[in-house]
């Protein structure tokens, strides 16, 4: 008998890896995604950091956007488009970065819960090489030029990537926020894009500045 | 019929513990990166080491406070106050500088006066609004930071030719081709949509005795090969993520996760797991195996400690006390390099006899020190040293063959590594006596090249 309850235990075991993670698929995103979006007046590169930050250690799902916000990637194996957790990279940087869904609107802030299914209407393509009147622009790739919360992208033929400063560092590195991929989730990182050749930097238009409200000395 | 029953209960009960018991492992071994201690989520300090400065020159240093998971209504990492504590040599106390708020962290300027012929000391302290008091290291006063500076090093200049657009050398030799694919000799897969996987091997390593060691994390497994590309029995990895992996003579391997919560294993030839060591703090990118153990790298020049003997992990004070700004070689010999203002990388090493060599490289107009890839020393009392370079037009990897006197004897440009191994500052490896191991790839596979540092 306590043979037979141990075989169970260990079939059990077996399907709790697979059955609960099937049924995930369907139905993860519709049944947690229930976040709410809305104008704001402003937004501080701060507020756009501690933004990110929250999502570290949580899922990444290709052309999804919403976070559960529970310290784990809540659907670890879903598939590309599978409804699973997180946002991927472009979709990060446009809920961080607080911008509208129309790029022709005059809102200048857009606040989205991470728990708002939104991936936004830019993809690397344009972030790399953005038109005119989108609320971001290219800028030099130095030290000097960038700050905390700008983007370092690139973008070839086949793939492409962006990822947010969250901290400068040295020699072309920097430690890096991102939606990196379906096997490191959202992270925190020390990484050299900046040195990469292929990584262009960008940056949002019009952050509030941080002194906000205060006067600016 | 009751009989049944009576079978039948245990057997329910038994899956449905079965079923818990997956479920919860599941939920905490599938985890991202999560920063959560015992307590609840702590702060985590991000700092960029420095471990050589000019004399006299100002000093900068950089270093923040990540608190990744927590609410924004959290005070846990609202500064209060940002402090370096700074100890020049030749002073008897401790001075104090104020960190200046740059949003993504705080820069503390330590004014050339104290930068003395004799290097300095420092560690930082951070309070919060919510009491906290963060310590790097955690020992303060007792445990710093140690600065020593480029005084009485040779100064050179690039020899010959430097273009990063257009890397002149070309490898040696590939020693190793693996074709991305399930099979036997095979490693990784070819990724997904976009931006969604990354492809390949995460790492590689070279033993004592020059045998390689891929880091296959797509099968759970390290592909072992000899110094010359034949294949020998693979290693199974404990864990189905990313990693980096040191390889020691005899098969025994240290493996780390990468990035914030990382977990350190060492193994066995056989795979065998003999230890597992939380890594308390930073970000981890590579791990190094020493006379004294594994160390993790968890910022810039700085590598932790994890264990105090095989199967015996550090608590989070004792790896922050440990922090060595460069580890020891498999000789115990010490070597490490740091970027310097206008343009300058500052490469140090210990001779044979225990003395001290180097040399400060002036870059050409326009070029910019990137990745560490680090520094050997010799038996000849010179050194080999690997460090990417970077501008506006193009990126190289600096192969570079010192003299003891710290005289260049050979200076080369070649391509960058591979991108897509996330161990990113282990794609290139020294392998004795005068061999640069270099990774790339392609959409379908991946290469080790070798490249001769031999001095003229």
């Amino acid at each position: 008998m306590t043979r037979t309850i141990r075989a169970m235990v260990c079939i059990g075991v077996l399907l709790a890896g697979v059955l609960p993670a099937q049924r995930a698929l369907a139905s993860w995103a519709s049944e947690n995604c229930h976040g709410e979006s809305w104008n704001r007046q402003t937004w501080k590169r701060s507020q756009a950091d501690d933004y990110a930050l929250r999502a570290v250690g949580e899922g990444y799902e290709f052309g999804g956007g919403c976070y559960k916000l529970n310290g784990y990637d809540d659907t670890p194996n879903a598939p590309t488009d599978g409804g699973g957790e997180g946002a991927d990279c472009s979709g990060f940087t446009f809920k961080t970065w607080a911008l509208p869904q129309d790029p022709g609107s005059s809102v200048e802030y857009r606040f989205w819960e991470h728990q708002k299914n939104i991936h936004g209407p830019y993809s690397t393509w344009a972030y790399y090489d953005p038109s005119p009147g989108y609320p971001f622009r290219l800028i030099q790739k130095t030290y000097a030029a960038t700050a905390f919360m700008d983007a370092l992208v690139e973008r070839h033929s086949s793939f492409g990537h962006i990822a947010l400063i969250h901290q400068e560092g040295s020699s072309g590195s920097d430690y890096i926020v991102h939606a990196r991929n379906n096997t490191l989730g959202t992270e925190l990182r020390y990484l050299p894009y900046r040195s990469d050749a292929d990584f262009k930097a960008v940056s949002r238009k019009n952050w509030t500045a941080e002194c906000y409200p205060n006067r600016c000395g | 019929m009751s009989a049944v029953k009576t079978r039948r209960r245990p057997i329910v009960a038994g899956l449905l513990a079965g079923v818990a018991i997956g479920a919860a492992v599941g939920a905490s071994t599938l985890t991202g990166a999560s920063s959560e201690s015992p307590t609840g989520p702590r702060p985590v300090v991000l700092h960029v080491a420095r471990v050589l400065a000019d004399p006299g020159a100002d000093l900068t240093l950089t270093a923040g406070l990540a608190c990744p998971g927590l609410a924004v209504s959290s005070t846990a990492c609202d500064v209060r106050s940002a402090v370096a504590h700074v100890l020049p040599e030749e002073a008897g106390a401790w001075a104090e500088i104020e960190g200046r708020d740059e949003g993504g962290g705080y820069r503390f300027v330590v004014s050339g006066r104290s930068v003395g012929d004799e290097g300095l000391s420092y560690w930082l302290e951070f309070r919060t609004e919510s009491g906290e008091v963060i310590r790097l290291p955690d020992g303060g006063a007792a445990t710093p930071f140690r600065v020593v500076t480029t005084g009485g090093l040779r100064e050179v200049a690039w020899p010959g030719e430097f273009d990063l657009s257009m890397p002149a050398r070309t490898a040696d030799s590939v020693v190793a081709r693996l074709v991305y694919g399930d099979g036997a000799r095979e490693v990784g897969r070819v990724g997904g949509v976009g931006d969604e996987q990354p492809l390949g091997p995460s790492s590689f390593e070279v033993a004592p005795d020059g045998s390689l060691s891929i880091a296959d994390w797509v099968h759970r497994r390290v592909l072992v090969m000899s110094p010359r590309g034949a294949p020998r029995p693979t290693v199974p990895l404990p864990v189905a993520r990313p990693v980096d992996v040191a390889a020691a003579n005899h098969g025994e391997l240290a493996v780390t996760t990468l990035g914030l919560g990382a977990t350190a294993f060492e193994l066995g030839p056989d795979g065998r797991v003999i230890g597992r060591y939380r890594v308390a703090h930073g970000v981890a990118e590579r791990i190094a195996r020493t006379p004294g153990g594994p160390h993790v790298w968890v910022g810039p020049a700085q590598w932790a400690p994890v264990r105090s003997r095989p199967g015996i992990a550090l608590p989070a004070a004792a790896q922050s006390r440990g922090l060595a700004s460069a580890v020891p070689g498999r000789d115990g010999s010490v070597a490490l390099s740091q970027d310097l203002s206008g343009g300058r990388i500052a490469f140090v090493w210990a001779r044979p006899d225990g003395s001290r060599a180097g040399a400060v490289l002036a870059l050409p107009a326009g070029a910019q020190p990137g990745v560490d890839h680090f520094v050997q020393g010799l038996p000849d009392g010179g050194a080999i040293a690997a460090r990417g370079l970077w501008s506006g037009s193009g990126e190289a990897v600096a192969l570079l063959r010192f003299r003891a006197d710290g005289s260049i004897a050979t200076a080369y440009l070649i391509a960058p590594p591979t991108r897509e191994m996330d161990a990113a500052a282990s794609a290139v490896r020294f392998r004795a006596p005068d061999e640069v191991l270099v990774a790339y790839t392609n959409r379908k596979a991946f290469r080790i090249e070798r490249f001769e540092v031999k001095a003229r």
